[in-house]
């Protein structure tokens, strides 16, 4: 009886081992994953960015102003544009207190 | 059974006497004109000058907030634009300093007398097309603005116009109920008046509110008119420095 209670014992302490084992490899093969994810990502930037710089036209040609003035232009257009729904939402801020007049009284209750 | 058919006579006679009363308009003219005292119009005298006034008050103090709101709007306009304004200050700053870069590389390419002369010519031009478009992207913005500005002071003129209307009728019809209970003459009439002109004074206000054109299409067509200058000033830019380019480098050496 008591040899029983012993290997029972012994059993739930393997079961235990395997389980954290287990999770131990399954931990580093998700960290190993990502890693591996995250390093390819960055990689894929840099790549990409070397790519756009190759393609841009080399500094100090007809080209490369023509390219250079217009990335200029469009920044210039998109801060104009940075405001637009600051001020439409500014152009109909009266609407509310406006409207809320309407509801001012009920002459039913007079 | 003789009993029952005095019944029946009894109703009917009940039922005469209600129809008649109600299709006739002098009676319920009487009843509409009836002492206030008969009618409930005591009660109506006594509690109006507070309640009234109390609706009165409200009218002034919501016309206020629509003040508040509109100096609010004022604020906001101006913040806005003052954004725009450091943004596209910020824009140009890196844009000089970029083509700085550019007229370096260009001028550091050039060996000859009439090679670095074609090149002060061709940088005068570019520097000349950037000039315009900005001039065109400033007038572009400010037309913007100034439709803005123009499409709020519109609706406010006629919201102003609305607002006051509505005051004024509540105010009138008020002064009216309460001057007839002050000198005696309210009758339940009074009330019925009242109460019917201050819901059409509340109804028109409603009404006019929503069929007001609607600020945000004007914004959102001022938008649209603004980002085509824009184009325009784009595709004129383009022309201008590969006109530049062709007049300062027939030869093509850079």
């Amino acid at each position: 009886m008591q040899k029983h209670s012993s290997s029972a014992g012994f059993a739930v302490v393997e079961f235990l081992l395997v389980v954290i084992i287990i999770g131990l490899l399954a931990g580093v093969t998700a960290y190993v994953v990502t890693q591996k994810h995250n390093s390819e990502a960055v990689l894929n930037a840099a790549t990409n960015a070397e790519s756009t710089h190759s393609t841009k036209a080399a500094q100090g040609t007809t080209e490369s102003v023509q390219s250079t003035e217009s990335e200029s232009a469009q920044a210039e257009a998109t801060a104009s544009e940075s405001t637009d729904t600051a001020t439409s939402q500014a152009a109909t801020s009266d609407q509310s207190s406006l409207n809320s007049m309407g509801g001012t009284y009920d002459e039913s209750q007079l | 059974m003789s009993h029952n058919s005095k019944k029946k006579r009894i109703a009917a006679g009940a039922i005469l006497a209600v129809l008649t009363l109600s299709a006739s308009p002098s009676a319920v003219l009487a009843l509409q004109q009836a002492p206030v005292g008969n009618a409930g119009g005591t009660a109506f005298c006594t509690t109006l000058p507070t309640k009234i006034d109390a609706v009165v008050t409200k009218l002034a103090a919501n016309k206020q907030k629509v003040q508040t709101a509109w100096s609010n709007q004022d604020t906001k306009l101006t913040e806005a634009a003052s954004a725009t304004n450091a943004k596209v200050a910020d824009a140009r700053t890196k844009a000089a300093a970029a083509r700085q870069k550019e007229f370096a590389a260009l001028e550091a390419k050039a060996t000859t007398d009439e090679q670095k002369q074609a090149v002060k010519t061709y940088e005068a031009a570019v520097q000349q097309a950037v000039t315009k478009r900005q001039a065109a992207y400033d007038a572009a913005r400010q037309a913007f603005r100034d439709g803005v500005k123009s499409a709020i002071t519109t609706h406010r003129t006629i919201e102003t116009s609305q607002v006051t209307a509505f005051l004024t009728s509540a105010s009138q019809a008020a002064n009216t109920a309460k001057t007839e209970c002050a000198d005696g003459s309210a009758t339940a009439a009074t009330r019925t008046t009242l109460l019917q002109s201050l819901k059409t004074a509340r109804q028109t206000f409603v009404s006019q509110r929503k069929d007001d054109a609607k600020v945000s299409t004007q914004i959102k067509a001022l938008i649209t008119t603004r980002n085509a200058a824009f184009e325009q000033a784009n595709a004129d830019f383009k022309t201008a420095l590969q006109d530049a380019a062709v007049k300062a480098f027939p030869e093509k050496f850079l």
